[in-house]
């Protein structure tokens, strides 16, 4: 899969052509050197992005607008990636040659407008929506306790300080936000946009050059395209003994998150031996735990892994008994040090090397995947698509077990359901 | 083997019906992915049931349609799932209240991972013990759902909805039904769904049109296969009242949480089925979507965490106009604003035209992938009994006065109301 970058001075654009699709995808991204303010501006900023217009007076009249160009598919987002917070507008349109042309400039247009060109007034945004969005986020932030999963996932990461600070507590940054003003805000935009990195992704069936006219013309930014951002965090430290952290919940279910942390990953490790290690632990249904735990002791649904390589974060996740708890960790403990020891075999990692070789042929099926590959190798530093197969085939077993013991348990949490 | 294609949609299906019944659905398209998906046309919804011949009806425990769709992946000496993975393929299942379906998508070994899917579903093997061990993990399963605040009200809202039809019991059965499921159970369920007449298969990706069909004819006529026995449901007399009008729910909760089901009796006014499904979901869209007024007043109103969401569903000879939302602390308003802009029928037609637009361009994506189309064509039969090729012409020819006559019928006057709450002093 080739990409095209083109330098437009203070930002650079990406084209991928295929002509296997109906649709054009754009992925418009503003990168920051992470810092733990962020998390006060980003939810905010995203809110207000999308739901003003500096075009349109209501939501109402900006949803006719999007349909009036055959109904784009949008979503702005806050994503952390590794030392690296993005605000990331995805969108995906249907291309001219399906219906009328210039919908490409249109729907390029519209989309980019909602990050360049917001609704300001007197160096704030709309006073009135300010004021709604931040009251409703207020609420998403108390209501997070209403879902198990989530408030187990925010309480966790809350303890293990993977940035070399405490992030916010709930209750915390509920009080940040009940602070924040509309001038602080629009100050955070500011920054963003005059101190940010901007990289646009777009695939599709079209000509580059007409889609490089188009971006150059609609898009104006000023930030700093000079930037070598930095995205991977190394861990140094974990609890030798780990912390087991217990709280009741009104529910049924008991959510139990047992938080580990890799230390000293090699960048070999980092982007290929710890996601097979991910996977024959908790990756399918053949994968250890999912085995042990569930098929043998049915003592779960769902029990599965998932990893963070840039910042060195792997976790499992169980909806358990509370009462079965210590069972349950045993268990996991076991099949950790099995990985260690090498009990696995070697047919699973087989298996699991050819679900990678899957997930590789199958990027060029979804224009979405084929965006996210191009993101990860222009900014996350990740191989080509042809390198990563022939690094993958070179994971041994023994580079699994070496890995395995770099894997450290910091800080187990379980959410008991004492509902009956 | 004939082939039908899908107006304006670049979209060819090669059909076949095999001597045993089984419908086959396949079409190539650019990916390099190929999905294959064989259905069960059964779901949760069905309880009683009884084959051609048989005196009596047969009564099976709730959730039983899930319950088989997990054990169908048992085998007594292989394993499906291990065979998928091995082929780096991806595998899994659904149960909904209509359907059971069994699927995988792969890039290699195409007619390994096809005769897995085709002898998962042939093969049963259940036995007191692999039942026994799934009940812990179904069980688990639901404990998901019963934390769940939008299954709390949704599943409440369905049983509070029907007084007869089995569709008020959850997909899943309750902790109690799970746990009372036996494999004689699965055995006369699975012999009486999972006829290949009562199946339904679709294949979509790079794949051989011929070779595949003579592939799918070869494992079937290798098969001891019985005759087709037609399959009778037990019909329920569905009144059209609600079982109960407004049900709270108490739970610690920081908000609440609505759900609302209106039941409509279906009437005759569009007589083509597919045009009044577009119909009703356009009046959803006209009056709930983000082009109505309503995306401005719920998005400024700070009571409502989130947008209201409608959804339709169809069932036995109802509709039902489903809606959830999230509010801060006033269910009361929020049912109201629901209800009265449901009861708006001061339909502007540009409005009508720009959501036929809308559902222009979403069937010219819904060709995007071979999931998708798979769920297409499977939903297609089980619903209309046939592909409806022409659906382009037909959202074409939506007419603004044909859908107001149709809404004007419906009759919005029994609903169902679930508000889940705290406990004031919580």
């Amino acid at each position: 899969m080739k990409y095209t970058k083109y330098d437009l001075g203070s930002y650079n654009l990406y084209t991928v052509v295929t002509d296997r699709f109906k649709t054009i995808s754009l992925s418009i991204n503003i990168r920051l050197q992470n810092e733990k303010e962020h998390d006060k501006y980003m939810p905010m900023l995203w809110r207000m992005l999308i739901n003003t217009s500096s075009h349109y007076n209501s939501l109402k009249e900006i949803n006719e607008a999007a349909v009036s160009i055959y109904d784009p598919y949008y979503s702005i987002r806050f994503v952390g990636s590794g030392l690296q917070d993005t605000l990331c507008l995805s969108a995906s349109f249907i291309n001219e040659k399906y219906t009328e042309r210039g919908m490409n400039e249109k729907s390029i247009k519209f989309l980019s407008d909602f990050i360049f060109k917001p609704k300001i007034n007197n160096e704030m945004f709309d006073e009135e929506m300010f004021e709604i969005q931040k009251a409703k986020l207020i609420d998403y932030y108390i209501s997070v306790k209403d879902y198990p999963r989530e408030y187990a996932e925010s309480r966790i990461h809350e303890e293990m300080n993977f940035f070399g600070y405490k992030e916010y507590s709930l209750d915390e940054i509920i009080e940040i936000t009940k602070k924040l003003t509309n001038k602080e805000l629009y100050n955070f935009y500011k920054k963003l946009i005059n101190e940010g990195k901007l990289d646009i992704f777009i695939c599709g069936n079209f000509d580059p050059e007409e889609i490089r006219k188009i971006v150059k013309k609609n898009i104006e930014f000023n930030g700093n395209n000079e930037q070598k951002p930095k995205h991977i965090i190394e861990q140094n430290t974990y609890n030798k003994k780990p912390r087991v952290i217990i709280e009741t919940s009104d529910n049924v279910q008991s959510i139990l998150i047992i938080g580990s942390k890799a230390i000293n990953m090699t960048s070999f490790e980092r982007k290929y031996v710890s996601l097979l290690y991910s996977w024959i632990l908790g990756g399918s249904t053949n994968s250890l735990l999912n085995q042990r735990v569930r098929e043998k002791n049915s003592l779960c649904y769902y029990i599965y892994t998932n990893r963070k390589n840039l910042i060195g974060d792997f976790k499992i996740y169980a909806g358990i008994n509370g009462e079965d708890f210590d069972k349950v960790y045993s268990l996991i403990k076991d099949e950790l040090n099995n990985v260690k020891k090498g009990n696995f075999t070697d047919s699973l990692l087989d298996s699991v090397k050819h679900t990678y070789y899957h997930t590789l042929k199958s990027i060029e099926d979804y224009q979405n995947d084929m965006i996210n590959s191009t993101i990860s190798e222009v900014l996350v530093d990740t191989d080509d698509i042809k390198t990563r197969r022939k690094m993958m085939e070179k994971v041994t077993k023994e580079d699994i077990m070496n890995f395995a013991k770099k894997v450290h348990i910091d800080t187990v949490y379980l959410l008991k359901g004492d509902r009956k | 083997m004939k082939k039908e294609t899908y107006e304006k949609l670049d979209l060819d299906v090669y059909t076949e019906t095999l001597d045993n019944g089984l419908r086959i659905f396949l079409t190539k398209v650019p990916r390099n992915e190929i999905h294959a998906r064989i259905t069960s046309l059964y779901g949760g919804s069905i309880l009683e049931f009884k084959l051609k011949g048989e005196k009596e009806f047969t009564k099976v425990p709730a959730g039983i349609a899930h319950f088989l769709e997990h054990k169908m992946f048992e085998k007594k000496d292989y394993d499906p799932l291990q065979i998928y993975e091995n082929n780096g393929a991806f595998a899994n299942a659904f149960t909904t209240e209509n359907i059971t379906s069994y699927y995988f998508t792969g890039v290699d070994k195409f007619y390994d991972n096809l005769n897995n899917l085709l002898r998962c579903v042939s093969e049963p093997y259940f036995t007191d013990e692999n039942v026994e061990k799934e009940k812990g993990i179904i069980s688990q399963e639901k404990k998901e759902d019963l934390d769940n605040v939008y299954y709390i009200v949704k599943d409440k809202a369905y049983e509070n909805t029907f007084h007869n039809l089995d569709v008020k019991y959850t997909v899943l059965g309750s902790l109690d039904d799970i746990n009372s499921i036996k494999k004689e159970d699965l055995y006369k369920v699975y012999n009486t769904f999972y006829q290949p007449s009562n199946m339904v298969l679709t294949i979509s990706g790079d794949i051989d049109i011929n070779k595949t069909m003579e592939f799918i004819r070869d494992f079937y006529n290798k098969k001891d296969l019985k005759e087709k026995i037609e399959i009778i449901i037990k019909k329920q007399n569905e009144p059209d009242e609600v079982v109960k009008e407004k049900e709270i729910i108490y739970k610690n909760n920081k908000t609440k949480e609505i759900f609302i089901n209106y039941k409509i009796r279906k009437n005759d006014v569009i007589k083509d089925k597919y045009t009044s499904r577009v119909y009703l979901n356009m009046y959803l869209a006209m009056n709930f979507s983000g082009l109505s007024e309503l995306s401005d007043i719920t998005t400024k109103d700070k009571n409502f965490l989130s947008g209201i969401s409608g959804h339709m569903f169809e069932i036995d000879d109802f509709y039902i106009l489903s809606f959830n939302a999230t509010v801060k602390d006033d269910a009361q308003s929020a049912i109201e604003l629901i209800d009265k802009t449901l009861k708006s029928k001061d339909f502007e037609e540009s409005r009508f035209n720009l959501i036929k637009k809308v559902n222009l361009s979403s069937i010219i994506l819904s060709t995007e992938n071979p999931s998708e189309i798979c769920s297409m064509l499977t939903n297609q039969i089980k619903i209309y009994g046939r592909l409806i090729t022409d659906m382009h012409s037909k959202l074409l020819n939506l007419n603004f006065k044909d859908f107001k006559t149709f809404i004007s019928e419906l009759n919005l006057k029994n609903r169902s109301i679930v508000i889940l709450e705290s406990k004031k002093g919580d």
